[in-house]
């Protein structure tokens, strides 16, 4: 990956501050995340997600709190440590500490340079946002142009809150469709009017996110109510009949036990699909809680509120996914995706086990 | 082509799973039928792993033509025959009939070039007769490219790589020579003379080069360790400068003990091959264009065939980590090489589109203005072997399995000659728990989140394997 120089901006949520012009010249430049490819979930076919720093929500479930915020932050891989404390040593605020317990950084005086990250020499100290010019990154997702074709998939733009950096991702989703190759925005909807507009013209597919109904829920819950949320889910319908070309739209619920996963919220939300937007949304998913992020908020220094809650059963997955179809005037488009909690009778699904013999050849 | 006999041999090759050996070989191209694709993709998912290789046609037939051009014998291989090869061994592609081109005939280490050039043509390290117990001193084996340490340049370095490989390939070709020729004297096969056109026609048995068409092979062993090394000291000493080269070469003598910091730069910080890196890229394609281009120059003289490359690594991956010493991408002696054309052990870390464009690109990518075959290039007709493994999530559903599809076509499209596919399982997730740094790639995937299995904690490592024992994806 390619960076530039560190920006130092506000923390989190102020739009079109995360885009900037570099010193040299006038290239248009982001904070990315992560690139991932070959990603088979966020959307159709093949695709290349763009992870994009930075999000006007806090939601307490946060699957990827290090997106949140916009600034680049430092994180310590333990497994990859030699304990050689270069780091320490090059961090010119004096923010880490590494003795028998492990790395500390203290997170008060970081300001996510990367020096530490530059310096380490077995990628403990990991940078998380990296500054892309458009050019380079539009020439990295256009690498996988061959599976896309063959699969229907394209780009997609997550985060984080993508229309966060919403004069970056425009143009790079408008490069991107130039260039052939299908366009995805994954968005909370927690997003300027301004930015969706930017937006909206250079996508194929809208993925967007419902999370909670009842507003004060949702501002407890993710820090924000939900009007703006469903003010712009309303806007993108819109957007869609009028703008003359094909635009798809799915809905996507996060199932978070004891938050968003009751038969209320989202026969709540399956109310306001059918009310609002039937005939406009292709597929509603309902995305099963996992707890793999844990270590995540560890490493960030953060605590999480769902560090010990088990993953939700496949019964009571269905029981939720039931109660949302029946509100639907086309129950087809809900189903839930994700890891149900491993129940033991399971056991017995797996019938060929032992062909797991059949590995690759070791002669050949 | 495709027909009922295809679906027939699919059924059987069901049927009698877990085969070991033969591994059944299922051609693909642009334009296999989906009716084909679905079945193998519906024999991969349930058996959690490929019960057969997957051979390429465009690639393979692209190297097809590339060693008519080179040896001379377009009369016999062409556009208009080209399709009708066949893989023998595993991957190796032969022409039908006409073709008794050895298989696995030299497995040339090709990591040895670059120890030499470091060396100046000496060997790193004494050796010590495992059998006898007798230690010799570090003798010279390959030609004098004086010091590395006096090297200005990186060039400078290449160069003595470049002599090197000619070297080894030399040497590897005249040893060859006298078994070649022990064979044809002594060793006669006169039923399958019989059988192959050429033989009869000349009079000679096939083991004195009767065949109309009879490559000798030279599989070059350890291709990404080489690479991923090449690209270590380029890094380290020219364009970083995090150490000289005295001291890379004596970390390498000291198997990196004392040296840890060093070996995570190399490990780490330094270029691989496998991320779909144009820069990493470009030195695989050095190093393949030298050392096929040196193997295509040599005929045998007892037999007149011409020798060829490919890539399988047969075993030699494993065995001969424990022999060439450490390297300078950071590998210790005593740890595998990589194998065949595989990126080495846990580099891909980009997923398995990026892998597979690695691959393709160092068999030569793609050339719009024509190529070996439609715009193919293939450096190796012998055959190129790739494994890529992937989350059994990836086969869960007839979407996601369409998906996978569409890996395979974009893979015709990209990728390499053969491709074999592995699923995690729960004894892969336990051993990179144990082996953590050979795991780097791995990555767990559920629903819109993903995380480098090895990045994780141990409970929730423990979780996932839990899971994965109860095919709970």
């Amino acid at each position: 990956m390619r960076r530039g120089s560190y920006r130092k901006s506000p923390a989190r949520g102020t739009n079109d501050t995360m885009t900037r012009t570099s010193s040299e010249g006038k290239k248009l430049t982001a904070t990315v995340l992560n690139i991932q490819r070959m990603s088979t979930e966020d959307g159709p076919g093949i695709r290349t997600t763009v992870f994009f720093k930075g999000c006007g929500l806090a939601c307490a479930w946060c699957h990827n709190p290090e997106s949140i915020s916009g600034r680049p932050q430092v994180q310590w891989i333990e497994n990859r440590c030699i304990g050689c404390a270069t780091c320490v040593e090059a961090c010119p605020e004096g923010a880490l500490r590494l003795d028998g317990s492990g790395m500390t950084i203290d997170r008060d005086i970081c300001t996510g340079c990367g020096i530490c990250a530059d310096v380490c020499p077995s990628t403990a100290m990991e940078l998380l946002g990296k500054e892309w010019e458009l050019e380079m990154l539009v020439r990295e997702v256009e690498k996988d142009r061959a599976y896309f074709e063959q699969s229907g998939g394209g780009i997609t733009a997550s985060g984080g809150e993508p229309t966060v950096q919403a004069p970056f991702v425009s143009e790079f989703l408008r490069h991107c469709r130039e260039r052939g190759l299908h366009t995805a925005l994954d968005t909370c909807g927690y997003a300027s009017r301004r930015s969706l507009e930017a937006v909206l013209p250079h996508a194929d597919l809208v993925l967007f996110d419902l999370k909670i109904m009842d507003s004060e829920e949702h501002r407890r819950r993710t820090g924000a109510l939900n009007e703006r949320i469903l003010e712009n889910l309303l806007f993108v319908r819109d957007f869609k009949k009028g703008s003359g070309r094909p635009l798809s739209l799915w809905i996507r619920t996060p199932l978070i036990p004891g938050a968003t996963a009751t038969v209320e919220n989202l026969t709540a939300i399956a109310g306001f699909i059918a009310e609002n937007l039937a005939g406009s949304v292709e597929r509603w998913e309902l995305c099963s809680f996992n707890n793999l992020c844990r270590d995540k908020y560890r490493r960030l220094g953060m605590e999480w509120e769902f560090q010990d809650t088990p993953l939700l059963s496949r019964s009571s997955l269905d029981e939720l996914v039931e109660a949302a179809r029946k509100m639907l005037p086309d129950p087809s488009i809900a189903q839930w995706t994700g890891a149900p909690r491993v129940e033991k009778e399971a056991a017995t699904v797996h019938t060929k086990g032992h062909l797991k013999l059949v590995k690759g050849c070791a002669t050949c | 082509m495709t027909n009922d006999l295809s679906y027939a041999l699919l059924e059987v090759i069901d049927e009698m799973t877990p085969i070991l050996e033969p591994k059944p070989n299922v051609r693909l191209h642009r334009k296999s039928p989906e009716k084909l694709l679905d079945t193998v993709v519906s024999m991969i998912s349930s058996s959690q792993g490929a019960p057969f290789l997957l051979n390429f046609d465009e690639r393979s037939m692209a190297g097809m033509l590339r060693e008519a051009k080179r040896a001379g014998v377009e009369h016999l291989i062409h556009e208009s025959n080209v399709h009708d090869y066949a893989s023998v061994g595993c991957l190796e592609n032969t022409m039908v009939g006409n073709d008794r081109s050895g298989t696995v005939d030299n497995n040339l280490n090709l990591l040895k070039a670059v120890e030499l050039a470091l060396t100046g043509g000496m060997d790193m390290l004494p050796f010590t007769d495992l059998l006898t117990g007798i230690t010799t001193k570090p003798a010279r084996v390959g030609p004098n490219t004086g010091g590395a340490e006096r090297f200005k340049s990186w060039d400078e370095f290449w160069k003595a790589y470049e002599e090197q490989t000619r070297y080894i390939v030399r040497k590897c070709v005249e040893l060859y020579e006298m078994s070649e020729l022990a064979r044809a004297r002594f060793s006669p096969t006169p039923y399958l003379s019989c059988l192959v056109r050429g033989c009869a026609e000349k009079g000679l048995d096939i083991t004195q080069g009767g065949a109309e068409l009879g490559f000798a092979t030279i599989e070059g062993v350890t291709f990404a360790t080489t690479v991923d090394s090449l690209l270590a000291v380029k890094y380290l000493v020219f364009d970083k400068k995090e150490c000289t080269m005295a001291e890379l070469i004596k970390a390498l003598k000291d198997n990196w003990v004392g040296h840890e910091v060093l070996q995570a730069k190399a490990k780490n910080r330094a270029p691989k091959y496998g991320r779909d890196d144009d820069e990493a890229d470009e030195m695989a394609r050095a190093v393949m264009d030298l050392w096929t281009e040196e193997t295509w120059k040599y005929t045998t003289k007892s037999t007149g065939r011409r020798f060829r490359p490919g890539m399988l690594s047969w075993n030699y991956w494993v065995g001969d980590g424990f022999i060439m010493a450490a390297s300078p991408d950071g590998r210790p002696k005593g740890q595998f090489l990589s194998n065949a054309i595989c990126p080495s052990n846990g580099a891909d870390i980009n997923g398995p589109t990026a892998n597979a464009n690695s691959v393709g690109k160092a068999l030569g990518g793609k050339d719009p203005n024509g190529g070996d075959w439609e715009g193919y290039l293939n450096s190796l007709p012998n055959g190129a072997s790739h494994t890529i493994t992937f989350n059994p999530s990836l086969l869960r559903d007839p979407e996601h399995r369409n998906k996978f599809k569409a890996f395979l076509r974009g893979y015709a499209e990209n990728g390499g000659t053969a491709l074999q596919i592995n699923m995690i399982d729960a004894d892969m997730l336990r051993d990179a728990q144990r082996h953590p740094g050979a795991y780097r790639h791995l990555l767990v995937r559920v629903t819109g989140y993903n995380a480098y299995f090895t990045a994780i904690g141990r409970e929730l490592q423990d979780e996932i394997i839990a899971r994965e024992s109860h095919n709970q994806y």
